[in-house]
């Protein structure tokens, strides 16, 4: 056995042996994530720049996944998430090549794909008179962002909060009314995990009884 | 009060009147009132703050449809000449409707006078006291004192609220009085005179010695 093949066998099981003992390196409910290496010069070699190495050029795979390297060659992927199991460990694996069309040892990184918020539950008031106020509970995750519409109208979202639920209230309605939420995320950030949901819930809405003038004989 | 928004009645003081709504529903004259609905019915003054008297002693308000709500009759009894509404609201077991009101002005009675046509009237000879200012075709009940009359009371008063009692003076009185004392509605209600009004007729007696000679 040359030192060379000793060298990586030992440096593959004690990568085999960190692997099996750290949880994974990332939990992620986002659809997407995007991976860097050799941006930081104290991690690397000394030479690392945020493009990488210089010279260097590298190599992703993912075990799942759709991975696409932003640039040819470079030292950042994103992979798409979309179609993997939720509760799928995925390694994803980076093997540098210097200019010396050298490669490195495979560097893995883990990532637990989980679920994205749960749907949230939505209660209807009513039924109601024609002119009250329609008011829609909503129940789930303090701090998750709600999509929805009424009647397949503009979107609009609204935070559950901290005690678990929301009141949307629309004042004096005139017809029943229908609130589909359609989406809910973790939070309000950019980024944030989003399930797609279908939630409906429909206010009922009974008119007023019409009297006549008072006639008096 | 926006009363002038509203429908409006007038009325004498003790009519009885009935109020309806849905009466014709959908075009058609049944069902009378709509199927399902009570009708939930009150009367208020108009005061700056108004005050429900739906169930004051002074009127007396009743169902005329049962067991459909939507016709009342108000028996407006001693209720107060005035200006008071009346409110109905419908609710069809799931909803209230708008409320519906009507103005009703209760007309002041209006309280009669009498005059004497003459100071004073010699005896045997009839005079005449004239009442006026009374309401419209009314009956004005009246007693006399120190004559009599051929006009029975109560004596009905024409449109103008005028009438003439003719009354000859008795034997031995000084004066005829006659007091009013109290007005017949043209709805049938009494309504009481409660001030003095009298009018007074001095009865002259001529006293002729007896014939004497010698």
């Amino acid at each position: 056995m040359k030192n060379s093949t000793l060298k990586f066998l030992l440096t593959s099981l004690l990568g085999l042996l960190i692997f099996q003992v750290k949880a994974q390196d990332l939990q992620t409910c986002k659809t997407s994530n995007n991976f860097t290496v050799d941006t930081n010069p104290t991690l690397g070699s000394g030479d690392e720049t945020t493009t990488g190495s210089p010279g260097s050029t590298y190599t992703w795979t993912t075990s799942n996944g759709n991975l696409t390297q932003i640039n040819p060659n470079s030292n950042q992927a994103s992979i798409d998430w979309t179609g993997v199991a939720v509760g799928t460990t995925v390694t994803v694996t980076v093997i540098e090549t210097n200019a010396s069309n050298c490669e490195s040892a495979p560097v893995t990184f883990t990532v637990l794909i989980t679920a994205g918020p749960s749907a949230p539950t939505v209660t209807p008031n009513g039924p109601i008179c024609e002119g009250d106020d329609a008011v829609f509970t909503i129940t789930g995750t303090p701090g998750n962002v709600v999509t929805y519409n009424f009647d397949g109208g503009a979107s609009q979202t609204i935070a559950i909060e901290a005690d678990g639920s929301t009141d949307i209230i629309v004042p004096n309605v005139t017809a029943s009314t229908t609130i589909n939420v359609t989406a809910v995320a973790s939070d309000a950030t950019a980024d944030a995990c989003t399930t797609t949901v279908t939630v409906n819930a429909t206010v009922t809405v009974n008119p007023l009884p019409k009297t006549s003038p008072i006639q008096a004989s | 009060m926006l009363v002038g928004l509203y429908a409006q009645q007038t009325i004498e003081f003790g009519d009885i009147k009935n109020y309806s709504v849905d009466t014709n529903e959908g075009g058609v004259s049944t069902p009378d009132g709509t199927v399902g609905s009570t009708y939930t019915w009150s009367v208020w003054t108009t005061d700056a703050t108004p005050v429900d008297i739906t169930t004051a002693s002074t009127l007396t308000l009743s169902y005329t449809n049962s067991p459909a709500t939507n016709r009342i009759q108000i028996d407006w009894g001693t209720t107060a000449p005035g200006k008071y509404t009346v409110h109905v609201t419908e609710n069809n077991a799931s909803c209230i409707g708008t409320e519906e009101t009507i103005l009703v002005t209760i007309n002041a009675t209006s309280i009669p006078t009498i005059k004497e046509d003459n100071a004073a009237t010699c005896l045997g000879t009839p005079t005449d006291f004239t009442i006026t200012n009374a309401p419209a075709n009314s009956k004005v009940t009246f007693t006399i004192t120190g004559g009599t009359s051929t006009t029975t009371s109560p004596v009905t008063v024409d449109a103008a609220g005028e009438s003439t009692i003719t009354v000859t003076p008795t034997a031995g009185a000084t004066e005829i009085v006659v007091t009013l004392t109290s007005v017949e509605l043209s709805n049938g209600v009494i309504v009481p005179i409660t001030t003095t009004v009298e009018a007074k007729t001095q009865i002259t007696t001529v006293t002729t010695s007896t014939i004497t000679f010698d």
